[in-house]
């Protein structure tokens, strides 16, 4: 009960950290030339970078590839920077916490709503290279895709509460999470397609990143949807979700005394 | 009706910095300053308030004394509800505005138009009381002229005109205040005396920490001292 009540309380209280968020990217990019819009000039240098080496190493089509790229790239920087900020989200609002009664989903809400701004930025190189690549863009497909962006928002919720508190208490979590991601980035298909997994395709299953990486991709640019990947996914939200409201119920009152 | 009720509380701090917990010179300044420290399971822990019990109604005007480390900071932050007790149980009815620390939440990287902003955006105001809270903060702490400036650019006392400005904009129902009554020059101190004595006028419950005799005795129409967590005295005028 006392999840939901909090959870109402920061719906309620949007503008506090869409506020909060607005100036974390203001102050990032303030005096600089571009201002946010670096964020898209870097991915898009990324993008062109790594696309044009490994199209050549894979043997694939570079325009395709490409597209692939820059979707994948925006995908995994959301899920990413998330996560592993959101370890460090109450530790950084130490200062704030510790003068001022705050619900501290505001926080978690804080960093997701920062990273979608950001992806909003990422995303814009590949609305600009398919405009020009792609073929035929079906309409539904983009609709899936865009809902599950949303359902992604929605899962990185009890992921990053339960990444927030763990951390909090217990410092050496973000060193952990952050080699995990490391490593997960290799083993999703972000770079490669997932064909070339061969019998290996169980590594799919096992990684809930990489399943949204398909299931957001792959109505776009292969027109395809799969219904075990959405089904994996709501089977890992419901156990992350359960052990947020777990932990989130129980320690809500301790964390105060971990910072 | 505004209250705060505290029933046999306790605070009860972990001390988690290991090489720092384990240091005998680190255990003695802690001791010094205040707060019990005890060992269970191989673990420390300082006891900053113990087993509280108070029952702080309206028209309460508490004065809050105690030597550094003896718990006023965490009974006040106990109050405004940043800390939950460890043992016992807390009520807190009203708006509490909560005046620990001037500087929270400001940032250097920021003009104080932003900072203004973000302030507002923390209040959960809108843009039309965010336009309103703007003209007020910058019509009072007198940095019109400053409104587009960073912060880090500022000296002392003009961040602290700017934070005194936006901390004493909302009129709460509890209003609980650390050791600070006035900011800046002598003529700023003047006028910010006058706005937070205003304030205190206006609030039902009146939480405020200080060592000067003169304060408490101004503002407040009871007092609480604290040592080495326990509340010691209650005299009332």
């Amino acid at each position: 009960m006392i999840f939901f009540y909090d959870l109402l309380d920061v719906c309620k209280s949007w503008k506090v950290w869409s506020t909060i968020a607005k100036f974390d990217i203001i102050k990032k990019y303030k005096r600089s030339f571009l201002g946010p819009w670096w964020i898209t000039a870097t991915m898009g240098i990324l993008i062109l970078g790594i696309g044009a080496l490994y199209s050549q190493l894979f043997k694939l089509d570079t325009k395709n590839y490409l597209l692939y790229l820059a979707i994948n790239f925006s995908i995994w920087t959301l899920m990413r920077d998330s996560i592993l900020e959101s370890c460090q989200a109450l530790i950084e609002a130490k200062n704030i916490l510790h003068n001022e009664k705050q619900n501290i989903l505001i926080f978690i809400f804080r960093i997701i709503y920062k990273n979608l701004i950001i992806f909003l930025h990422n995303i814009i190189i590949f609305v600009f290279l398919g405009f020009f690549i792609l073929d035929q863009l079906s309409i539904i497909g983009v609709l899936v895709s865009i809902s599950a962006l949303f359902f992604l928002l929605i899962f990185l919720l009890p992921v990053c509460i339960l990444c927030s508190i763990i951390n909090t208490r217990f410092r050496d979590f973000y060193m952990i999470i952050s080699n995990i991601m490391q490593l997960l980035f290799f083993l999703s298909p972000i770079l490669f397609k997932k064909e070339l997994l061969f019998t290996l395709d169980w590594l799919i299953y096992i990684n809930p990143l990489a399943l949204f990486i398909l299931i957001i991709n792959e109505p776009i640019l292969v027109n395809q949807f799969h219904f075990s990947y959405l089904i994996y996914l709501i089977i890992y939200f419901i156990i992350f979700t359960c052990f947020a409201i777990l932990i989130f119920s129980r320690y809500k009152n301790k964390i105060i005394y971990w910072l | 009706m505004n209250k705060i009720e505290l029933n046999k509380v306790s605070v009860i701090y972990p001390v988690y910095n290991n090489s720092k917990a384990r240091s005998l010179k680190h255990a003695l300044s802690l001791k010094l300053i205040g707060g019990k420290i005890y060992k269970e399971n191989n673990k420390n822990y300082i006891r900053a308030l113990d087993d509280i019990t108070l029952e702080i109604k309206e028209g309460d005007r508490f004065a809050i004394s105690g030597d550094n480390g003896a718990g006023k900071s965490t009974f006040l932050k106990l109050a405004a509800g940043c800390i939950e007790p460890s043992h016992g149980h807390i009520t807190r009815v009203g708006k509490i505005s909560s005046l620990l620390n001037l500087s929270m939440g400001l940032d250097g990287e920021l003009t104080a138009l932003e900072n203004i902003e973000l302030r507002g955006g923390m209040y959960n105001f809108s843009k039309k009381e965010i336009s309103r809270f703007s003209d007020d903060v910058l019509n009072f702490s007198e940095l019109e002229n400053f409104a587009n400036i960073q912060i880090s650019r500022f000296s002392t006392g003009m961040s602290l005109r700017l934070a005194f400005a936006m901390s004493t904009y909302i009129e709460p129902e509890i209003l609980i205040i650390d050791e600070i009554i006035s900011v800046g020059d002598l003529n700023f101190q003047k006028k910010s005396k006058k706005r937070i004595e205003n304030l205190m006028n206006k609030t039902s419950i009146l939480l405020l920490a200080s060592h000067s005799k003169e304060i408490q005795e101004n503002y407040c129409n009871k007092k609480i001292q604290f040592n080495m967590g326990k509340l010691e005295l209650i005299s009332l005028d």
